[in-house]
């Protein structure tokens, strides 16, 4: 009998842990002998982001749990998570072999780039990756979704990295699990069976970004242009558009623009809205509005600042266009990853004189 | 020592319906990933296309369902929930039906690391099931009374 490699799992919370494992099934041809997690929460909303400094916790595979005596992770698994953790990181003792994302999330317009960074600091960092992406049943006729494999095409060229996009809508599930289980065994056991499949795969992003025009993304389909996007001769501007609620609603030392006392009582008032009525992001989440905007910024990097042989030809900026630098949010949370991420990744950030 | 997450907890009470020969239809780990596969993926569709949320566990037995959340600690934020799902309960179990067969109602429940607080279950969703984990095991409360 073969006995199997052994690896260590590095992933962002125990549900990861839990998913992961449910979707290897008995198919996996190595053993983790250790299991790390970088975020070990007690509720829904208490995560933390002491990874970015290698804190990680043990999770133990006899008891199913994480336990609560931290550990420092290595520089290799620490320099890959500064984007954000990736679900899950399997390496050996000396170095990183992969990062993998997993959603079951379907694909939309809206979170067309929340997962890229993470992706491409992989790339980045030469170490190869993968997302395991649901698409919707109508992907084929959806523009962003060319937009998406397109990314993870250029990425792989710019960086000479497979940075993979494994997609598949609900009735290819099992085909593309299957897929996802040979190409992780294959990384750990088989180089030659890992190029193999790392060009299968790259075959279906190419397939998938066929229909990918660089015009559309920029002028839209009716050709009167983007509201999250100028592109010029020289540069590239991300407009984000994300406004403060209390701007919109025009009331003025109300909700989260009030002081700390009004907030209280706005976040309160939040809790017991009537159903489909709008919230705060800026009260209710710790990302704030933030979520989807250093992905789009990364992948508006590198799909128009690049060329095709992966030479950078134009810089990349971002716009607040509603809110102003001094915004509570902004001043109070300089070291919140998403916020900085947007100022790590643009040459130039631009914020509104005022709100709007 | 361990560590007790929401998803540990999660985990564990279906290891406990599933010894009481409750199904798990739905389970959601607080991960991001959403809806999976199959029925998971259509009971997740059927929740968020009516709230723009999704239960944590939801369990069936005998044409009962019953819908479990699951968090540190039984709050106000999650009976304005329950409540939620309450309102548009006929929905719910006529499309959910469509999967699972016939449903004759939904019973309501939380599982919690922490002591119940003093709140007040709303009469309409009666009788209402709490499991407060503690001691590596579940220690059931059934509210009759609001």
């Amino acid at each position: 009998m073969r006995i199997k490699k052994e690896v260590i799992l590095w992933a962002e919370s125990q549900a990861e842990v839990e998913s992961f494992l449910e979707l290897l099934e008995d198919k996996a041809e190595f053993n983790f002998t250790d299991i790390y997690v970088a975020k070990k929460s007690k509720g829904k909303r208490d995560v933390g982001h002491q990874y970015l400094a290698g804190t990680y916790f043990p999770y133990d595979q006899t008891l199913g749990a994480t336990l609560n005596d931290p550990i420092q992770a290595p520089d290799y698994v620490t320099s890959l998570v500064q984007w954000c953790s990736p679900d899950l990181i399997i390496t050996n003792h000396a170095e990183a072999l992969i990062t993998i994302e997993t959603t079951y999330h379907e694909l939309a317009f809206n979170n067309v780039a929340q997962r890229i960074p993470r992706q491409i600091r992989s790339a980045t960092l030469g170490v190869p990756s993968v997302i395991f992406q649901k698409l919707g049943d109508n992907f084929e006729s959806q523009s962003f979704v060319t937009w998406y494999a397109q990314t993870f095409v250029k990425a792989t060229k710019i960086y000479k990295t497979p940075c993979l996009a494994l997609t598949f809508p609900e009735n290819d599930f099992e085909k593309a699990r299957s897929q996802l289980v040979d190409l992780t065994n294959s990384r750990i056991n088989n180089s030659a069976r890992f190029i193999k499949i790392s060009q299968d795969i790259f075959e279906q992003m190419l397939n998938l970004s066929s229909g990918y025009d660089e015009n559309i993304l920029i002028n839209g389909t009716r050709g009167t242009g983007r509201t999250w996007l100028n592109v010029d001769e020289d540069n590239v501007e991300v407009i984000i558009g994300v406004r403060d609620n209390c701007a919109l609603s025009g009331i003025p030392n109300y909700g989260c623009q009030g002081n700390d006392q009004q907030k209280t009582a706005f976040r309160r008032q939040l809790k017991t809205r009537d159903l489909g009525a709008p919230g705060c992001v800026w009260l209710s989440k710790g990302t704030g509005g933030m979520d989807p905007y250093p992905g789009l910024v990364k992948m508006a990097e590198i799909l128009l600042c690049y060329d095709d042989e992966g030479n950078k030809v134009k810089s990349i900026a971002s716009k607040f266009s509603n809110l102003p630098k001094n915004f509570w949010w902004f001043e109070r949370n300089q070291n919140e990853i998403y916020y900085k991420l947007v100022n790590e990744f643009s040459e130039d950030v631009i914020y509104s004189e005022t709100y709007r | 020592m361990i560590r007790i997450t929401q998803t540990y907890l999660i985990k564990r009470t279906m290891e406990f319906y599933k010894s009481r020969d409750w199904i798990t239809l739905y389970y959601d780990y607080p991960s991001g990933q959403r809806s999976g596969v199959g029925l998971r993926s259509k009971i997740n569709n059927i929740w968020e296309g009516v709230y723009n949320l999704s239960p944590d566990l939801l369990f069936q037995k005998n044409g009962e369902i019953r819908l479990i959340e699951v968090d540190l600690s039984l709050n106000s934020g999650y009976v304005e929930k329950f409540i939620k799902y309450k309102l548009r309960e006929q929905y719910l179990i006529e499309k959910l039906a469509e999967f699972v067969g016939p449903i004759t109602f939904i019973s309501y429940g939380f599982v919690a690391r922490n002591k119940r607080a003093r709140l007040n279950i709303d009469k309409k969703l009666l009788p209402f099931y709490f499991y407060r984990f503690t001691d590596n095991e579940f220690k059931e409360e059934v509210i009759t009374t609001s």
